[in-house]
């Protein structure tokens, strides 16, 4: 799984994460509650201009217009039903300046550095926050480290409904599949226990897996 | 929480990843393949229990917010979180707890089929349609502009309309995961919390 950040020494690249995150919020918050065309027009071009600046790959801004391809038509369709046209314009513009900033930051901010925020901001909510802040940084590393694995087992079991001659379906994958993750969870839960893994805790009171009787913690 | 909570909760994380990236199923009763993606999310709830099942929904969130392309279409990062969209995926977490929280009331695992359908399809019905589009659809009309002055109730009932061609997609996910979550309460069963 490869990070939608793409290396960069643009001033969006330099700027802190903590600092651009700020920013975007106030954008945000200022472009929803702003109806005027004239200044969302002007927004809507500078933020994409930004995007573009911190070259973000196409696959990423094509697969967000598909994302919101149908949901503008909606709104679109309530607008003019509404006879406003206005209401059109504005949102079209909102979503624009919007959905393009949010994505030139992400596109410009390393996923380790907005993850260090988000651990750092965890940390100060005391003991139980740092523990959450380890928690996650260990779930997010498990995610990164098994997607592709169970990508490759399901294109597996794709392959052998195809030599078996059967057609696709949603159970005749997705059953071997679970019975795979949560088999692997258990493995991967006894491994880091009998390791005494640090920050996942409460390893002593973990419960029995079905597959072998007792944990090596 | 237990070693074992956190690691079923990255892994069910980690399998709803990869659903957004296998190809589209197709279901005879339906014009376009369905994506598997929500469907993970409502088994989330169905297999693992609320509490668990809203966790993964939730760390979901934080990687698509940290930038990772863990959505469908390898869609991903704060402008999907940020966009008119961004309800329906925050409305996942609540979405997830709600299935697990039916499904355990009306259905504890090794229930028979017709009882673990029955829970996971009022559990997916209330959580992944009724909470997630409500979540979506406040979160839309709260972006959307309303020069025109329209009521909030005719707002509301045209941009449900809007969406529900969604919904027919949304009833074969549920009854999938009833039969899913029933079959695998037989081949690997797990406490739901």
């Amino acid at each position: 799984m490869i990070s939608l950040y793409r290396p960069g020494a643009t001033p969006l690249h330099r700027l802190p994460a903590g600092p651009k995150l700020a920013l975007l919020s106030i954008a945000g918050v200022a472009l929803t509650v702003t109806t005027h065309i004239g200044l969302l027009a002007v927004a809507a071009a500078a933020a994409a201009g930004l995007l573009a600046s911190a070259r973000p790959p196409g696959d990423l801004v094509r697969g967000q217009a598909m994302g919101l391809l149908w949901i503008t038509l909606v709104v679109l369709g309530l607008a003019a039903l509404a006879g406003s046209w206005r209401d059109g314009v504005i949102f079209v513009f909102r979503v624009v300046a919007l959905v393009s900033l949010a994505t030139a930051v992400t596109v410009t901010t390393r996923t380790a550095d907005i993850q260090d925020l988000l651990e750092r901001g965890l940390s100060r909510l005391g003991p139980g926050g740092e523990r959450l802040a380890e928690r996650l940084g260990l779930a997010i590393a498990l995610v990164i480290r098994f997607v592709p694995e169970l990508l490759a087992h399901a294109a597996a079991l794709d392959e052998a409904r195809k030599a078996r001659g059967l057609k696709a379906s949603a159970p005749r994958l997705l059953i071997p599949l679970l019975v795979r993750t949560l088999r692997t969870a258990d493995a991967v839960a006894e491994a880091l226990d009998a390791r005494g893994y640090p920050g996942t805790g409460g390893s002593a009171v973990a419960q029995p897996s079905k597959t072998s009787g007792d944990t090596a913690a | 929480m237990t070693t074992r909570d956190l690691v079923l909760v990255a892994l069910f994380t980690a399998l709803v990843v990869a659903l957004g990236a296998v190809p589209g199923i197709p279901v005879a009763a339906l014009p376009v393949p369905i994506v598997l993606q929500n469907l993970g999310i409502i088994l989330a709830g169905a297999v693992l229990g609320a509490w668990r099942g809203a966790a993964v929904a939730a760390l979901l969130v934080v990687l698509v917010a940290i930038g990772l392309p863990v959505l469908s279409g390898g869609r991903g990062g704060l402008g999907v979180l940020g966009g008119p969209t961004g309800g329906f995926i925050l409305g996942w977490i609540p979405a997830a707890f709600v299935t697990g929280l039916v499904a355990e009331r009306i259905a504890p695992v090794g229930s028979p089929l017709g009882r673990t359908f029955l829970g996971v399809g009022l559990g997916g019905l209330l959580g992944g349609i009724v909470i997630d589009y409500a979540a979506g659809i406040a979160w839309l009309l709260a972006m959307a502009p309303n020069e025109a002055g329209l009521p909030l109730g005719e707002r509301l009932a045209k941009t449900t309309l809007g969406m529900a061609v969604f919904i027919p997609g949304d009833l074969v996910k549920i009854a999938l995961a009833g039969v899913i979550t029933h079959a695998l309460g037989k081949a690997y069963p797990i406490a739901r919390r």
